[in-house]
């Protein structure tokens, strides 16, 4: 007998827990199958949880009272620019973007808020039939009479369902695996590496001028610190510690050759940084993952058949300029995938189901996140001749004295917080690195710190990462072992560098039987992270470890 | 009499003689353990023939199916008498009806066996040899000590509340039946022995493979073969075996009193080194093992060698746990995943080029020199050393591993 | 559908629990007592049964008073009852007198369909106690299970013996003797579901454990005193020599791996320390 459930959502993440709470809340028999050990255990986010004021479809549609019950650390009430050109620093208050139809905003870490979530879904499930089941490998479809009907996973035998939601993630192999979208190519994905350093709850208020607990601020760093990569830093104020982390565009990382792990070691050894972080550098884990940019890849028809794409496997991820509305237009989408569902089922129209989750999506603010920009100033900021003459006037005297004044400074914090310019503005080195760099070089103040910290080597980092490993199955395989078709595996994968013995990729020198020397893709599996940057830079055989099995996180 | 002995009620005043030896086989070939049984039978009786001035016999116990064949090898290998029990049914062991058939051997009375039951009774302490010296025993009402690795006979005095309400008297002929106890802590001597009001007998006992060395086979012995009659009922094959196959998991480094680790010291010459550490390892006895380092190089191993090289025979955190004997790291560095899966072992030699590699401090012996260089005239110098020592080298620790 | 779980406690053995007198051998008195590892095996294998075949969890050990903890251990996996069997007479018990107080236990619960025990307790390793208890009892007993299911009437579990495994079929009720790498199967969600609502319920009824709980005396289970404790055990433990554990740390000696006398000794070494 095979098994059947209204509803089987993949992934309990939060467009995962999203979608399930608003099917089990209306009488659907939902069942959640995540990975990991628990809900949670294998997430990270480098982002705020956001609900906008444009939307009903936040959280607490959900879960009202979401801010007494839910693990949050601090609400961001202030978002600050960093322009940083060696030890010159320019900050710029760009908190009018952040604000940009927000209504809430909380930094949070991702272990205890997803493993909360799911148990909120949970309970609800459970009054239906459903549940929330972890360490269950969704692998691919259950396709009969060539329909999609269900779910095939490692751990189960193969479930039927009225409505598939796939939240699993930005490398969701449910979504790959239908046909419904492939891996995306390299200058459509953003990595981002994270750490989180402990910092007792006085010294957070104090180090960054917060008014109490009920206060927390977010920063973002760019410039010439980070050798030309395209992408940033971020900071963000916890109860008790800092989410401090880089985001570059994947192709910019595989261009420039230094391992991510070392770029966010530049941004930690800076004197900003380092004047914050203080005399006790308490580290404690380093994460990474890979984040779809949904201006390039967001899926057009998130859908096949009856199976629904929500969240980042469906590249529901919008970075506007620095802000990143990943989590939030998950649980959008999510809510939305539940709400399709139940209004087919009410109409009897069932097969429906995806025109209308399209429908849906288009029409909330998932669909404005990821319309083409509008408007003149819009058109502009995408110009490459604009782009350059902007440029052109800021590196000149007159330009210079533009930055240097107040007025000037005022005029581009204006822009910088601009929502729509925001969006629009085009992922080159100028937005990212010369603009910011030339703020900072003639306006900036030096900054100096005697601090000394010691950043922890990858090695170490990895080496305080837990893993349960599948002894016995390597979830990933090179294929192509030569240095030209996967040798940038061996800087780009997070947990991997030239310098580190435990980490995952090495170039090696294989001796043949003929004596001959040839240079060699290796791969230790065991110190994965699952981000998933090989499968993109690398010729690989790229899988998830089974159910329960592979790294583990304890803050995310 | 012949009544009290079928219904399993104590006798007092039986006659109790020999020495019984399961001699568990499969697939028409005696497990190693089950020889070894053999020869330690036959040296108990042989000294207790001479301690008591009395002959007693080695009878050994044979099931199966087509296993006739068995029993001049059982002869030969240390047994006087060959008891046979052959039915197809058989063929594949099942506990409950090789329960009935030893423990009516063992209770029966006939032409060859005079006697009530046997004096003493061993069986091999594997799977089916536990569980099936549990079941005689419980059938025919006695002691058993299992997974013991040391006997004797001997008369022995015994003060004990239960068994000696009158004071101290002495317990003849008793078999003494030496066990490793408490997760290998503790070794306990276990005693069969009669009380005022009952007779405990046979004093059994399962033995772990490797404890103890077979005859050689060019003894010449002779004997006699006995098979015995017996019919199975219904209910004794209520429980089927619908299938048997093979383990695929692999090799099972903690089964070998040796185990000899390869690391990245091989990169030189893989295959060479391979070949190197499976010698070694032949000649003492034990298995080669690998560490994680060589499983991830992929070395380019030929075809001899490549098995070794496999994430099954890894030692260490992500691996095997092991402590032999003795364990032999070869050009292994010691890191400290690799330390976890091997630090318990009795003692560590390691071969290493680099006298600061860190495996020198949790080592016992630490050669200092390149292994290609290092293993030949070492394996030369073990060779040596084994022919001059007096007995073959130990078996491994479980038995049936080819 | 009953089933029951026989458990027992064994000194702890892990690494830092364990005590050790000064000359290294091992410190029963002070070392603590706990759940033998073993039984968490047999524990899911009756969780197993409840969640797939619903019934009732009858777990019992048999020991000193202050076993109860013991119990308590077992239901923090899971147990519907525990039943503690204590008397002074059945203290002293070697196998088969254990065997025999324990099968009058199952007795007594009457209509049990299934026993589940886990394979040789970490002290006194004996891997007897399970099939003399089955073979008093006139069960059909499997051991070293690795997993099992019902199919119609009758239990199939594989085991392993040798370097194989077996598939074996046997009629209910049926003992069975979980091996260490026992692996309960869950392949239906709704299972799943199950197994957690009954996860979740264990803290409440820990809470509540006397409620649960029923000390058995002798007397309670009819037993025929001959039978049980010292008089009914046919072995006795004679003496006791204490194994002092491996040495913490090692001194390496040195040799020249160049220098033929120095390959030599090694050689020597390996030679008596594969023959100790």
């Amino acid at each position: 007998m095979v098994e059947k459930f209204d509803a089987i959502v993949v992934g309990a993440g939060p467009a995962g827990s999203a979608a399930a709470m608003e099917l089990a809340r209306n009488g659907a028999r939902t069942l959640v199958l995540e990975r990991g050990k628990f809900p949670g255990h294998k997430n990270v986010t480098g982002g705020i949880l956001y609900g906008q004021d444009n939307t009903p479809y936040n959280l607490d549609y959900l879960v009202p009272d979401f801010e007494k019950r839910a693990p949050l650390e601090r609400p961001i009430h202030r978002y600050l620019m960093h322009c940083l050109y060696n030890n010159r620093v320019k900050t710029l208050d760009i908190t009018r973007l952040h604000g940009h139809h927000t209504k809430w905003s909380y930094a949070v870490l991702r272990v205890p808020f997803d493993r909360w979530f799911a148990s909120e879904v949970h309970k609800e499930a459970r009054k239906s039939g459903g549940g929330v089941v972890s360490e269950v490998r969704v692998t691919g479809p259950l396709v009969e009479d060539g329909r999609i009907t269900g779910v095939v996973t490692n751990e189960l035998e193969p479930i039927r369902a009225d409505v598939v939601v796939a939240a699993d993630g930005a490398t969701s192999e449910l979504a790959r695996n239908s046909g419904i979208r492939s891996w995306w190519s390299e200058p459509e994905w953003f990595q981002g590496v994270k750490v989180v350093v402990k910092m007792p709850k006085d010294a957070v208020e104090e180090r960054f001028d917060l008014d109490g607990e009920a206060d927390g601020s977010a920063h973002l760093f760019a410039g010439n610190v980070f050798e030309g990569v395209r992408g940033g830093g971020f900071l963000y104020t916890n109860k008790e510690s800092l989410s401090i982390g880089t985001v570059f565009h994947l192709d910019s990382i595989a261009a420039n050759g230094t391992p991510p792990h070392k770029l966010l070691d530049r941004l930690l050894a800076h004197p900003l940084l380092r004047n914050w972080l203080g005399a006790y550098y308490d580290e404690t884990e380093y994460s990474a993952k890979l984040i779809p940019d949904g201006k390039k890849c967001v899926l057009e028809r998130p859908w096949k058949d009856n199976l629904l794409v929500a969240g980042d496997a469906a590249g529901h991820m919008k970075a506007a300029g620095p802000i990143i509305k990943g989590m939030n237009l998950g649980i959008t989408a999510g809510i939305l995938a539940a709400r399709a569902y139940l209004e087919a089922r009410k109409t009897g129209n069932l097969p429906q189901v995806g025109p209308i989750y399209e429908r849906m999506l288009g029409d909330s603010i998932v669909g404005e996140e990821f319309a083409p920009p509008r408007g003149f100033m819009a058109r502009m900021a995408r110009s490459p001749t604009m782009n350059a003459r902007l440029e052109a006037f800021l590196r000149s005297d007159m330009g210079r004295l533009f930055l240097r004044s107040r007025m000037g400074q005022k005029r581009l914090t204006k822009m910088l917080s601009d929502y729509n310019l925001a969006s629009a503005a085009p992922d080159t080195e100028f937005t990212y690195v010369t603009l910011p760099s030339l703020v900072a070089k003639e306006a900036g103040e030096p900054v100096r710190s005697h601090a000394e910290i010691r950043l922890r080597t990858l090695d170490e980092r990895i080496a305080a990462l837990g893993y349960d490993t599948d002894i016995g199955t390597a979830h990933i395989e090179v294929l192509d072992d030569t240095p030209a078709a996967s040798g940038k595996t061996v800087f780009t994968c997070p947990v991997s560098s030239p310098e580190s013995s435990r980490g995952c990729y090495r170039l090696e020198n294989a001796v043949l039987s003929d004596g001959k020397v040839r240079r060699q893709v290796v791969l230790d599996v065991q110190p994965c992270i699952e981000c998933g940057t090989c499968a993109v830079e690398g010729v690989v055989r790229w899988e998830h470890p089974n159910g329960g099995k592979g790294v583990g996180y304890q803050y995310g | 009499m012949a009544d009290a002995a079928t219904r399993g009620e104590p006798l007092r005043g039986g006659i109790y003689r020999d020495m019984w030896v399961y001699c568990e086989q499969k697939d028409g070939e005696f497990l190693p353990v089950s020889l070894e049984m053999l020869g330690e039978a036959r040296r108990l009786m042989d000294k207790y023939a001479q301690d008591y001035k009395e002959r007693e016999n080695v009878v050994a116990v044979v099931l199966g199916h087509s296993v006739d064949g068995l029993a001049k090898q059982a002869i030969q290998r240390g047994a006087d008498v060959v008891y046979i029990g052959d039915h197809p049914e058989l063929a594949t062991f099942r506990l409950e009806p090789a329960t009935r058939v030893v423990a009516g051997m063992a209770r029966a009375k006939d032409a060859n066996k005079a006697y009530d039951k046997p004096r003493y009774f061993l069986f091999p302490a594997t799977h089916n040899g536990r569980d099936l010296s549990a079941t005689v025993l419980a059938e025919l009402e006695s002691g058993l000590a299992s997974d013991c690795n040391k006997l004797y006979i001997e008369d022995i005095p015994i003060k004990h509340p239960v068994k000696t309400p009158g004071g101290e008297r002495i317990f003849e002929r008793t078999l003494g039946m030496k066990r490793p106890d408490f997760s290998g802590f503790e070794w306990s001597t276990i005693l069969c022995l009669n009380d005022p009001e009952k007779e405990f007998y046979p004093q059994a006992c399962s033995v772990i493979p490797g404890s103890f060395q077979p005859l050689d086979t060019s003894t010449g012995r002779n004997g006699t073969v006995v098979p015995y009659k017996f019919n199975l009922g219904e209910r004794d094959l209520r429980v089927k075996v619908r299938s048997r196959r093979k383990l695929g998991g692999g090799v099972r480094l903690d089964k070998f009193p040796v185990v000899v680790a390869v690391g990245r010291g091989i990169g030189a010459n893989p295959s060479e080194g391979m070949r190197l550490g499976v010698e070694l390892a032949k000649a003492l006895g034990g298995e080669v093992g690998v560490s994680r380092g060589v499983v991830t190089a992929k070395y380019p191993l030929d075809a001899n060698s490549k098995k070794y090289a496999e994430e099954e025979r890894q030692i260490g955190e992500t691996g095997q746990f092991v402590k032999p004997k003795v364990y032999l790291a070869l050009g292994i560095s010691g890191a400290i995943q690799h330390k976890k899966g091997m630090d318990q072992s009795e003692k560590i030699v390691a071969v290493n080029t680099d006298e600061a590699a860190p495996i020198r401090e949790f080592s016992d012996v630490f050669v200092k020199g390149d292994l290609y260089k290092v293993v030949p005239p070492l394996l030369r110098a073990i060779e040596a050393e084994l022919k001059t020592a007096t007995a073959a080298p130990a078996a491994p620790i479980a038995g049936g591993k080819a | 559908m009953e089933y029951v779980v026989l458990v027992k406690g064994v000194p702890d053995f892990r690494q830092g629990k364990v005590k050790f007198k000064e000359d290294n051998t091992l410190d029963r008195g002070n070392t603590p007592t706990v759940l033998n590892p073993n039984d968490q095996f047999a524990l899911q294998a009756a969780l197993e049964a409840k969640v797939k075949h619903g019934g009732t969890v009858h777990v019992l050990t048999m020991g000193p008073p202050n076993y109860k903890k013991i119990l308590q251990e077992a239901m923090s996996i899971y147990a519907d009852k525990c039943y503690l069997l204590s008397d002074r007479k059945m203290g002293g018990a070697d196998t088969l007198a254990t065997a025999e107080t324990i099968a009058g236990a199952v007795r007594k619960i009457g209509n049990v369909d299934m026993i589940f025990a886990g394979f040789k307790s970490a002290d006194g390793e004996t891997g007897q106690t399970g099939p003399q208890t089955a073979w008093k009892l006139g069960w059909p007993v499997v051991t070293h299970v690795l997993n099992w299911r019902v199919e119609g009437e009758r239990l199939v579990a594989e085991r392993t013996a040798y370097d194989e495994i077996e598939e074996v079929e046997a009629p209910l009720p049926a003992f069975i003797v979980t091996d260490p790498g026992f692996k309960p199967v869950y392949r239906q969600a709704t299972h799943r579901l199950k197994l957690q609502d009954l996860q979740e319920q264990t803290q409440a009824r820990l809470s509540e454990f006397d409620r649960h709980f029923a000390a058995w005396t002798a007397a309670d289970l009819a037993l025929d005193e001959k039978k049980i404790g010292f008089k009914g055990s046919p072995t006795i433990v004679r003496t006791v020599e204490p194994i002092p554990r491996a040495p913490q740390e090692r001194k390496a000696t040195v040799y020249d791996g160049a220098k033929d006398e120095d390959v030599k000794a090694v050689a020597k070494a390996i030679v008596a320390a594969v023959k100790a």
